[in-house]
């Protein structure tokens, strides 16, 4: 396992779409929510709001998941792409290894690449203010909710891109449907479903973020939505791995 | 060695392997031969576990999947062009050797061997076919595997490459261990390869020695020359053995040289020439696998012709 696990870190480190999407992530994260908009550009709100930081925080924590959701399905896609799924599927001893290893690793770069977002957030988030000369009124930060809203809701941006990419094989197509499920398909179902909307994953996952939880949805149950997508996805694109031809 | 029994593989209603049941002999090399669409790199990733379909195939009387390092028991090479384009030669072969839990440092040991050094750190979307070649030999060899296992490894690689791939794979064989190698390449695989597999529509037609597989064949035979060639015959019929009229004399299947020169003795006729005719591999191969071709190409003279009677029959008729 630690052999797959190593394996797939390498893969994600030397390519070099990996480091261009943390740049995008970072550049828009750090740059455009916590030094622009929330740090210099919104001085009114940030000087009367104390939570101006937690929604920079939670704003950033979306766009890594929403970047690294297309690392996960670059991970993944680019082995059926360039069939280098035979050369991991022969190496390991059995199929699951390949299978959580690709799984961990996207989270845990995923996890990494928001600990050094969000601390550089926090950071322009303070200097946008002080080049504009305001004097902010206290932040406050729970930061143990907001710490595992944010972990939740990056782990499951991955699982659902893994799960994707994993059921579809096709890059092009994972990541289309990664693009296009939170934002038009799920969009459009809310016209349907109103507050039932409140049960799709990805409608869940933005509850997990935002300030406070839409449809009448709450955090806790939103966490239990993604864990049952997450679960159930998971367990069918794992069966499909190990029972499907490589490629 | 390793044993394939009984391999197997349906898509839909097409049988793309059909109970295929054939050794690889440890310090030798097998080559593996089909037309195309035949069924041989199916085969291949069935043997490796890498499709799902009928049949077990062991390493050393173990499945591949039951060693904790599978890519120290069989190293592959299924597809010359098998690596992410931008991720260089090097990183690719470090990943790979990751995976397998080899040290680092048989990455540049391999990237030598193959000839690669130099261009370690570029990126193989822009390699030449040959160049991909070497890449996928070098990620068969990290492991330093007991078996390889080569699908059409000489596709690309030019004069200098294929002598040294076919030099580089005898050798290996001799030092113990076993590969296992397709190729389109007939001259190539005769010269190289030990065994044959044969297989023609999924179906397995040979799995043998080169030397039987040559000496089996009907383009196999001995010339002779005699003073009196009808007599010979004579003998020859009367003991069941037929012989073909060929220019400057006749050729005789199914006898050594050495009987057929006793023969020839005993009936008091002189001999002029008596001469072992091996059939190459490519007659032998022709020969098995005629009606076993998926894709047939059509005679080309033939078409032509055709052609040429198709294009004249109309102005013939228009003439008359």
């Amino acid at each position: 396992m630690l052999a797959s696990l190593k394996s797939e870190f390498r893969k994600l480190l030397t390519v070099r779409s990996t480091y261009l999407l943390f740049t995008a992530a970072f550049l828009l994260a750090v740059g455009l929510i916590g030094f622009w908009i929330y740090g210099y550009k919104d001085v009114s709100h940030a000087s009367q709001s104390h939570e101006a930081l937690q929604s920079a925080i939670n704003s950033a924590v979306t766009f890594v998941g929403i970047f690294f959701s297309f690392v996960t399905v670059l991970l993944v896609g680019h082995e059926y792409r360039y069939n280098t799924i035979m050369y991991s599927l022969t190496s390991a001893s059995g199929r699951g290894k390949v299978f959580f290893s690709k799984f961990l690793a996207a989270a845990v770069i995923a996890l990494l690449a928001t600990v050094v977002i969000v601390a550089c957030t926090v950071g322009s988030f303070h200097i946008g203010q002080n080049v504009h000369h305001v004097n902010t009124i206290s932040q406050s930060i729970d930061w143990w909710p907001a710490t595992w809203r944010a972990v939740v809701s990056l782990v499951g941006s991955v699982a659902y891109a893994f799960i994707i990419a994993i059921l579809i094989r096709s890059l092009i197509g994972a990541v289309a449907v990664v693009l296009l499920l939170p934002s038009t398909i799920e969009g459009l179902l809310m016209l349907l479903l109103k507050d039932n909307v409140k049960y799709l994953p990805y409608t869940s996952l933005g509850n997990l973020t935002s300030d406070t939880p839409a449809h009448g949805a709450s955090y806790l149950f939103s966490l239990a939505v993604i864990g049952a997508y997450a679960f159930g996805g998971g367990l069918i694109a794992y069966i499909l791995f190990l029972k499907r031809d490589a490629n | 060695m390793i044993r394939t029994e009984h391999l197997s593989k349906k898509y839909r209603k097409k049988v793309a392997v059909d109970d295929i049941t054939f050794d690889v002999e440890t310090g030798k090399v097998t080559g593996f031969l089909g037309p195309n669409g035949a069924g041989k790199s199916t085969t291949m990733r069935l043997m490796l576990g890498l499709d799902n379909g009928g049949g077990v195939t062991t390493f050393d009387d173990k499945p591949l999947h039951s060693y904790s390092q599978p890519s120290k028991v069989v190293g592959i090479l299924l597809e010359a062009k098998a690596f992410h384009p931008t991720r260089s030669a090097r990183n690719h072969l470090k990943v790979l050797a990751a995976a397998g839990g080899i040290a680092d440092s048989r990455v540049d040991e391999v990237l030598d061997i193959v000839g690669l050094k130099e261009v370690a750190k570029k990126k193989p979307g822009k390699f030449s076919l040959g160049m991909s070649q070497r890449l996928g030999i070098a990620a068969a060899l990290l492991g330093e595997p007991k078996y390889l296992m080569l699908d059409e490894p000489a596709n690309g690689l030019d004069p200098e490459g294929i002598a040294w791939l076919r030099d580089f794979i005898k050798q290996y064989a001799d030092d113990g261990n076993a590969v296992f190698v397709s190729s389109h390449l007939l001259s190539e695989m005769s010269q190289m390869a030990d065994n044959i597999v044969v297989i023609g529509k999924g179906k397995l037609i040979a799995s043998t020695s080169m030397t039987e597989l040559i000496a089996g064949s009907s383009h196999s035979g001995v010339f002779v020359r005699v003073e009196k060639p009808a007599l010979l015959k004579k003998a020859l019929q009367v003991r069941g053995l037929a012989a073909t009229t060929v220019e400057g004399g006749f050729k005789v299947t199914g006898a050594k040289s050495d009987d057929i020169g006793r023969l020839a003795f005993n009936a008091g006729i002189p001999v002029l020439e008596l001469t072992n005719q091996g059939a190459s591999l490519e007659e032998a191969f022709l020969e098995l696998t005629e009606g076993a071709q998926e894709y047939r190409s059509h005679d080309v003279a033939a078409a032509s012709a055709q052609a040429v009677v198709d294009t004249k029959a109309p102005v013939e008729k228009e003439n008359a």
